[in-house]
């Protein structure tokens, strides 16, 4: 199965849409640095555009016809919390089950999944409640996941953006580094993760999860896991 | 990746909201499907006020009248679950919803927008459009981001569950309907609520549809006249219809009457391009072929067959081919019906009400006059519907190739 997204929301249509919500981040004199996730000075996101495909097929049959096997999708969730129509719940409860959901499918324990590719929008509503998701599902106590969002590096692609966070992951672990989480000079403290840095981090990875949000409180949370070569 | 439980069950529908062009419930449906003589067909809610259905009031402020036309029917299942939906755990309910986009488009709110921010020489003026969005509705904006019926759905029946949203055309109703049973088979939930829900009368659609060619130039009131009954070209219709899914087991251990159950289902896609159809009616022949399979059924146990006959013209070919092959298969053909004679094509809720309606449908002796194929199919499908045949299969195809189909099965069947 070939699966993915595609979406392209640069237009005046949907800019003047977004940026009358309050979501679109007001930098424009510094448009690189415009898209902060998790970065205390975070004023929105900005708008990205592309498409990312996976190809999923049964293990055995990739093995057979010997294709280089990225990362195994080993779990999924998917939950709605429809709470206010762009709003998450302040608790992030949609997105805790989702989690959950996805490590139980694949019945994997928390402290196996090394890095969460976050939603990160860069607003400063849903960074803060994620953050808080995560580190309910991940309790630092007992985890040692890095969090990041490459939206900081894309931009929001919306439709896209999750499927290319997936692809994300499964580099991720394939390649046994954690992608950037760009732009963030300094941390908010009311983000208690850890946070990845500026910089690929070469970091020893079992599994690594892709969390994304939708407008309405559509959640879904995909698991992948390393595979032997 | 493993389900996480998989313990196959057949999954039964014990509910359902629906509103067409002849109003709201099943009941009103039914008899304009099965009345008898030449009634003017009923394809649009020009008035629809949705306020009256609606248990919020002021989620009608917020969301286009399309999005309105499908919160209503998941408000009409609810009400038919009546007290039962208490019995769920929030968790264990979701929702799938075929719409015409993720995003209501061509709703009336950003028509009025766009008018007001066109430039003279082409294109949209930003600041104009966004300063008569605000001015139409402040919330106007809001329309187009999130696919309003999934979440006002969801607030409507506390569903917090797994939930999807499918955008493949006429497929996309029975498509939500085919994942939401087997998400349900499977354990996901214990119960969803699955439909589609079109109201294709904003700028956009029309003009797609037209631009095809693929719009009646003429008289609305007879319906949909496919298969070369000589009056080509399509009638888009108002319709939504809900359906609530819950296994047999779940169903009969709340004393719930269940209608229908779900045999099995199949879905494919043999685009040749966009809008260019599928000639040879291969995925609409694999997908019936691949739903029988799933339900361990053959086509002699089918005893009805439910097609879109959208008067659409890569859809009728394509469905016109699928059918030849089903019945150049010889004897004990199924019986065929088409709502759309009546009641307009419905894009995205197309196939949904027959299936609500299957009950009745399988207990008429003949398929209702209103709905029997003329053209180039009279005489070649039966009327006669047989009463030991169970099953019944429901059969849609988009003009991009995509082909759904699911065999069902009338409860209490003799």
């Amino acid at each position: 199965v070939l699966t993915g997204g595609v979406d392209s929301m640069v237009s005046p249509f949907y800019l003047a849409g977004s940026s009358l919500l309050g979501a679109l981040s007001k930098r424009n004199d510094d448009p690189t640095t415009a898209s902060r996730p998790f970065d205390k000075d975070r004023d929105g996101f900005v708008l990205g555009e592309g498409a990312a495909m996976l190809m999923l097929e049964e293990e055995g049959h990739a093995r057979a016809r010997g294709a280089r096997i990225l990362a195994e999708l080993a779990g999924a969730g998917v939950t709605e919390s429809a709470y206010r129509i762009t709003d998450l719940h302040p608790e992030g409860t949609g997105p805790i089950e989702a989690m959950q959901e996805a490590l139980d499918v694949a019945g994997v324990e928390p402290e196996a999944v090394g890095y969460v590719n976050a939603h990160g929008t860069g607003t400063a509503l849903n960074d803060r409640i994620e953050a808080l998701a995560v580190s309910r599902v991940f309790p630092a106590d007992r985890c040692a996941v890095v969090v990041g969002s490459t939206k900081s590096m894309t931009g929001h692609m919306i439709s896209a953006a999750g499927a290319i966070e997936l692809a994300f992951c499964a580099q991720a672990v394939a390649t046994q580094t954690i992608p950037p989480n760009a732009n963030l000079f300094t941390p908010d403290p009311e983000c208690a993760v850890t946070l990845a840095g500026g910089a690929p981090e070469a970091r020893s990875l079992e599994c690594a999860l892709s969390n994304s949000v939708g407008f309405g409180g559509s959640n879904t949370a995909l698991l992948v896991r390393r595979t032997a070569p | 990746m493993t389900d996480r439980v998989n313990t196959p069950d057949d999954v039964v529908v014990t509910a359902a909201g629906a509103v067409t062009a002849a109003g709201v419930g099943l009941d009103a449906a039914w008899a304009a499907l099965s009345e008898p003589g030449a009634a003017p067909a009923r394809t649009t809610l020009p008035s629809f006020n949705p306020a009256p259905y609606l248990s919020d009031r002021r989620m009608q402020k917020a969301i286009s009248t399309e999005d309105a036309l499908g919160l209503v029917a998941v408000e009409e299942a609810k009400r038919a679950l009546g007290e039962a939906l208490g019995v769920f755990s929030p968790t264990r309910i979701g929702i799938y919803v075929g719409a015409p986009s993720g995003s209501a488009i061509d709703n009336e709110f950003y028509a009025e927008a766009l008018r007001a921010g066109r430039r003279a020489g082409g294109g949209i003026d930003p600041v104009a459009f966004a300063q008569a969005s605000m001015r139409a509705r402040p919330s106007a904006l809001l329309v187009g981001l999130p696919n309003n019926v999934l979440c006002y759905g969801s607030l409507v029946l506390d569903a917090r569950g797994a939930n999807c949203n499918y955008t493949a055309g006429p497929a996309s109703g029975l498509t939500a309907v085919l994942h939401a049973s087997r998400k349900v088979a499977r354990g996901g939930l214990d119960l969803a609520v699955a439909g589609g829900f079109a109201m294709p009368d904003a700028a956009v659609m029309p003009a797609i549809v037209g631009g095809h060619g693929w719009l009646r130039a003429g008289d609305d009131a007879i319906g949909v006249r496919p298969y070369g009954e000589g009056a080509p070209g399509t009638v888009l219709a108002h319709q939504a219809t809900f359906l609530a899914l819950e296994t047999r087991a779940t169903a009969t251990a709340r004393g719930a009457k269940a209608s229908v159950a779900i045999r099995g289902g199949a879905a494919n896609a043999a685009a040749r391009g966009p809008f260019l159809g599928d000639p040879t009616g291969d995925a609409a022949h694999m997908a019936l072929r691949g739903a029988l399979a799933a339900a361990s059924a053959s086509l002699s146990e089918v005893g009805l067959l439910l097609v879109s006959g959208a008067g659409v013209a890569p859809v009728d070919v394509a469905e016109q081919a699928a059918l030849s092959r089903v019945f150049a298969e010889g004897k004990g053909n199924p019986a065929l019906g088409i709502s759309s004679r009546v009641l307009g094509f419905p894009m995205e809720a197309s196939g949904v009400l027959e299936l609500a309606l299957l009950p009745r449908l399988m207990a008429c002796a003949e398929v209702p006059e209103p709905m029997r194929p003329r053209g180039e199919l009279q005489g070649v499908a039966p009327t006669r519907i047989d009463p030991s045949k169970p099953l019944a299969a429901l059969l849609r195809c988009g003009p991009s190739g995509d082909a759904v189909c699911l065999v069902v099965e009338r409860e209490g069947a003799p």
